[in-house]
């Protein structure tokens, strides 16, 4: 595909839930004009997260702009609370709830605040989700197919009254997560560039993108996504031993789009260089996202 | 449009109607819906469904998408060494959620706790890539009743990107109750029969089924299959329309595809209508129909009275089936379709005629505002 792809903005939003829910509505208000009344805590998040993202743009969106939403579970919580409802209460149905539980009716609702109609998915690809998103919206923007791309992942914390067993904490999920990213070819002053998204049966094949000097001398970092065994993190270090490590494991220990939010971070954090992160899904295949974040000018001196 | 040709190399389908491509156009020609009930969870009395009748309930999905997963690479002869090189496809809007919904009933009615029920999108296309030693990628795509639409485009994409040489593309819907109640608190369930477009039309009846399909750019090794290939296709979103997109959305999605298909509305042979039979659905895309072929509509069919709607895995069942009616040079009629809706002015078949090669266009719209319209071309 045509690589590299321009990265306008990003934004990363990450809330660990407490015994209280979030006030979402309150900070969804802060970032979306209109917002869309009915709506359920995982399209909260997707909003939050990605009007924050376009924000950070500063320009209305082109209405072909695509939606590559990836999820691993996409709106688990409503689907499980509708079960309750029918399967053990032995009531009807919520109808709001049964429309909001399609995973793809957080992309609707970005559709209708952004005002886009162009492509929108909902996509998963289990421990590759946000990998899977970015790579079909690269494909399309490479191609143009569509003209700019706002491609994000989301997953939400899960709530232990309805899906964790006494005896597992699950305190890992009790995170909601929305990280976003867009993808604009004409944006003149890019926060980074992507130079390939790659997926490969073996760790060895996917390094094998990283090209020695492909940096020039810009500072290189690995940041070490989940779902690899020891002995492939083992090999990446050796492999990449004169690379820096970037690690966001402290904000976001474990988590199925933990993809999205660390490059999402890598960006925010502004630092020249190349990333490499590289993800696994503990039976061989890796997924690689290499970007360049790019030395910023100093901005202009004001007029006096 | 690329040059290259994506075929369908394979195919294996499990319905209402039966296993099997001949099972299907068998009861698309007798136009008899095979419709059973089911009972309803809430309340006394039944649901109209049409249950694909192989034995397998809700906890033997896996083993009904294994089936029909094993006919379509026994279709196309694959090798093994073929098989682990594909990429998976699946589209679908409610997972495995019927394989959830009895272990949740097992665990109320037992003595485990009932809160642990894992989830993941990707469960599905896991399991299939492990059961066939399947090494590509996997890609699931939860669009509502476009979701294996979504997945035929973007494995058409890849394999035109030379990302992959062949793709198994699956839509697979199964029995839930969290689904047919949803539908009925909606208010989108039919009280009579299914009447596509009918000015009498009320509502949907729901169905289950799987079809898969395996795509690449070779002629099928199987002989049997008609010559079936992936012209072009478009996607978009009415962000106006969160339970039906308006006609001119639903125009532009099938001009869309047209114009990536370089094809023109003449050229068109026959229409596979989404014909959900909901008043608003048919509507628009009656109407959206109208406004892309003006006076020139070329006959349009729905399957959906006999298969039942199998919601996200209905793109690639009714491609199949349009294949297998193709393929017998069978454009099967409508059922329950009796009276015009002067305010649609859109009128599937009445009765079913003789077809020959040439472009089909399929639609498939969705909740969430979600529209794809496919272009293929089949000969038989």
């Amino acid at each position: 595909m045509t690589l590299p792809l321009r990265i306008e903005s990003v934004a990363a939003f990450l809330e660990a839930l407490q015994d209280q829910p979030p006030d979402y509505a309150r900070i969804l208000g802060a970032v979306c004009r209109h917002v869309p009344r009915r709506i359920n805590r995982f399209i909260q998040i997707n909003l939050i997260g990605a009007h924050q993202c376009v924000n950070a743009a500063g320009h209305a969106l082109a209405p072909d702009c695509g939606v590559y939403l990836g999820t691993a579970a996409g709106n688990s919580e409503d689907t499980m609370r509708l079960m309750r409802q029918v399967l053990q209460d032995r009531e009807t149905a919520n109808p709001v709830m049964f429309i909001n539980s399609s995973a793809n009716v957080a992309g609707y609702y970005l559709a209708q605040t952004l005002n886009l109609s162009g492509r929108n998915l909902a996509v998963s690809s289990s421990d590759f989700s946000f990998e899977a998103a970015l790579d079909l919206a690269c494909l399309d923007v490479a191609d143009a197919t569509v003209s700019m791309a706002l491609v994000g992942a989301a997953d939400q914390g899960l709530d232990p009254r309805w899906t964790r067993a006494p005896d597992d904490p699950g305190a890992l999920d009790k995170m909601d997560v929305s990280a976003w990213m867009l993808v604009n070819p004409a944006c003149p002053r890019p926060l980074a560039v992507i130079n390939w998204v790659c997926r490969a049966n073996t760790l060895a094949e996917v390094a094998s993108w990283a090209m020695p000097g492909a940096a020039g001398d810009s500072p290189r970092y690995l940041a070490v996504g989940r779902g690899l065994t020891p002995e492939e993190r083992r090999a990446l270090a050796e492999r990449f031993s004169d690379w820096r490590a970037f690690s966001y494991a402290d904000e976001l220990p474990d988590f199925e789009v933990q993809s999205a939010y660390g490059i999402v971070r890598f960006i925010e954090a502004g630092k020249p260089g190349q990333l490499l992160h590289i993800a696994g899904n503990g039976r061989g295949a890796c997924y690689g996202v290499c970007l360049t974040v790019p030395e910023r000018a100093a901005p202009p001196a004001p007029a006096l | 449009m690329s040059e290259l040709p994506i075929r369908v190399q394979g195919l294996g389908i499990a319905t209402s109607l039966g296993r099997g491509l001949s099972a299907q156009v068998a009861g698309l020609r007798q136009a008899r819906p095979a419709v059973s009930t089911v009972p309803r969870c809430v309340g006394p009395g039944t649901f109209p469904f049409h249950a694909v009748g192989d034995g397998n309930d809700g906890s033997g999905l896996y083993r009904r998408i294994e089936q029909v997963v094993a006919d379509a690479i026994a279709d196309a002869g694959l090798s093994q060494a073929e098989v682990a090189q594909l990429g998976i496809f699946v589209g679908t809007t409610s997972l495995d959620l019927g394989d959830r919904e009895v272990e949740f009933v097992r665990r109320i009615e037992g003595s485990d706790d009932p809160r642990y029920i894992k989830w993941g999108m990707g469960l599905i296309a896991s399991r299939i890539a492990a059961a066939f030693g399947i090494l590509g990628p996997h890609f699931t795509f939860s669009t509502a009743c476009s979701s294996s639409g979504n997945a035929l485009i973007y494995a058409a994409r890849l394999l035109r990107a030379g990302r992959l040489s062949r793709a198994l593309v699956v839509g697979t819907e199964h029995l839930n109750f969290v689904s047919l109640h949803g539908f009925d608190s909606m208010m989108l369930l039919s009280k009579t029969v299914m009447r596509p477009f009918d000015e009498r039309r009320d509502g949907v009846e729901l169905g289950e089924g799987t079809a898969a399909v395996v795509l690449g750019p070779q002629e099928a090794r199987n002989g049997n299959l008609p010559s079936t290939c992936f012209m072009g296709a478009a996607s978009n979103i009415d962000p106006q329309g969160i339970t039906c997109s308006s006609p001119e959305r639903t125009a532009e999605v099938i001009v869309a595809a047209l114009k990536d298909a370089g094809a023109s509305p003449a050229e068109i042979v026959a229409v596979k209508a989404h014909g959900v039979g909901t008043p608003a659905g048919d509507r628009s895309e009656g109407l959206g129909l109208l406004q892309v072929f003006a006076g020139n509509l070329p006959p349009v069919v729905s399957f959906k009275p006999s298969l039942g709607h199998t919601l996200g895995a209905c793109a690639v069942v009714e491609m199949a089936c349009l294949m297998g009616c193709v393929q017998e040079r069978l454009l099967p009629a409508t059922p329950g379709f009796e009276q015009a809706d002067p305010a649609i002015g859109c009128e599937p078949l009445r009765a079913a005629c003789d077809v020959d090669a040439g472009l089909f266009l399929l639609n498939n719209f969705g909740f969430g505002g979600n529209n794809t319209a496919l272009v293929f071309s089949i000969e038989p």
